[in-house]
Parts: structure tokens; sequence; C-alpha cells
């Protein structure tokens, strides 16, 4: 299972975004994979994706790839994260996906500090779905 | 919006009871049941899809010039952090 960052949504649904050539072909690798989305992932995309069509591309994007909604994690351990991250000042949006992290739901982001300086609770490297350039 | 009847055995009709008294809405976990059931009976997407999906979905929801790219780097959390408050702030003030 593969839980989607709002970098990679924007990415897809914007041919015009600076990652989207990537994360189309990322999309090619993944595509057979299972896709989630975390109800705080989809919040901040439809801040960025306001518009009636951009959000017409997200919904349909969403079906075709069968993206369905993740599970949140339980807040104490994401308060719990995020009080161990406070002087990076991550988002709650990073301590759900972070948290929600395992060998077997992998993170798919472009953002590096899910590389460079995130850890899970236990101290583990983020497994990710794509290698960060 | 249609209505559909489920026959339970004595053993789900409890479990079913045990979920309302915890406030759990049935129709909204019959209704989640059948997306993911549906969204599973749909065949994967393949690789060679990809591209043409896309197009696509682009063709059919034209964007204005200003709508193709996002208005902040999406990897930037500070600058969708701003974004979203200020969308917020908008919304309270207006």
């Amino acid at each position: 299972m593969i839980l989607l960052d709002t970098n990679v949504l924007v990415a897809l649904v914007l041919p015009k975004d600076r990652l989207h050539e990537r994360a189309a072909s990322d999309l090619e690798r993944l595509a057979r994979q299972e896709l989630r989305v975390l109800p705080s992932v989809m919040t901040e995309v439809c801040f960025l994706l306001d518009e009636r069509a951009q959000r017409g591309r997200l919904s349909e994007l969403l079906t075709a790839i069968r993206a369905g909604p993740a599970v949140e994690p339980p807040w104490e351990r994401v308060f719990q994260w995020l009080a161990r991250y406070a002087e990076h000042e991550p988002d709650w949006t990073d301590g759900c996906l972070v948290v929600s992290a395992t060998r077997d739901q992998r993170v798919w982001t472009y953002d590096h500090e899910f590389r460079a300086v995130w850890r899970r609770l236990d101290g583990s490297r983020v497994p990710l779905a794509v290698s960060q350039r | 919006m249609k209505l559909v009847n489920v026959r339970l055995s004595d053993e789900d009709a409890a479990k079913v009871a045990d979920l309302r008294q915890q406030g759990v809405e049935l129709s909204e976990v019959v209704r989640e049941a059948v997306r993911a059931r549906h969204l599973a009976l749909r065949p994967p997407l393949r690789p060679g899809d990809v591209r043409p999906l896309l197009d696509a979905i682009y063709a059919r929801h034209p964007l204005e010039v200003e709508q193709e790219r996002s208005t902040v780097d999406t990897t930037d959390r500070r600058a969708v952090r701003q974004l979203v408050r200020k969308k917020l702030q908008g919304r309270r003030s207006g």
C-alpha cells in the first residue's frame, strides 16, 4: 500500500507543475499498487486546488488510479511525533504520514525532509515509495 | 437515493446493535464497504495507460492559464501553511 502526499496529487493534476513529469513517471511504475490518501492530505490538496476544474481533475484522477481513503493514525502518536520534531515546525499532515508509514505502507512524497530529517517514532527511516533527487 | 435492504444473521444484527450504541451510522458503514468492494472490482491501471489517462482527464477539465500551476512550492511546508492560513482568514473575514 502506498500513501500519497499532497505534492504528488497536485503534480498529477497540474501538468505544468515542476514535479509533474516525475509524478507521472512514478505513477507508471506504481500504477498497480494499492494507493491511499489520508484525510489531512486531501484537505491540503483541496486548499491548493480550489478551482472547480482542478477538483474535477482530482476527482477523476483518484477514481482512475483507484485511490481510496486511508485511515488517520491515532492522534496521540501524531502529537507525540510533532512534539519530537517541534523545532522543524512539521505540520499535522507530515505527522500523519510518518506515523502511518510502515514497510507495507510506504509514503510517496517529493518532500526531502521525509528522507533527510523525519524518522518514525521508533527512530527508523520513513519507508518511501520513490527515490528522491 | 436508493434504499437497500440487507438480511442479517442474529450474530451480525448484534454487532450492528453494538455499532449503533457506539454512535456509528450503519448507512455510512455500508456505503464505505460498497465503495471499497467496487474499487476492487476494477482492473488495475497498467503503466501504459497512465499518460493517455491523464491527458483524457486534462482534456475533460480544461483550466484557465493561471490555474495551471500551483501558486506555491508544494514541497515547501511553510509556503503551503501560509496559503492555507490566508485562505482560512479570507473565509472568516468574508
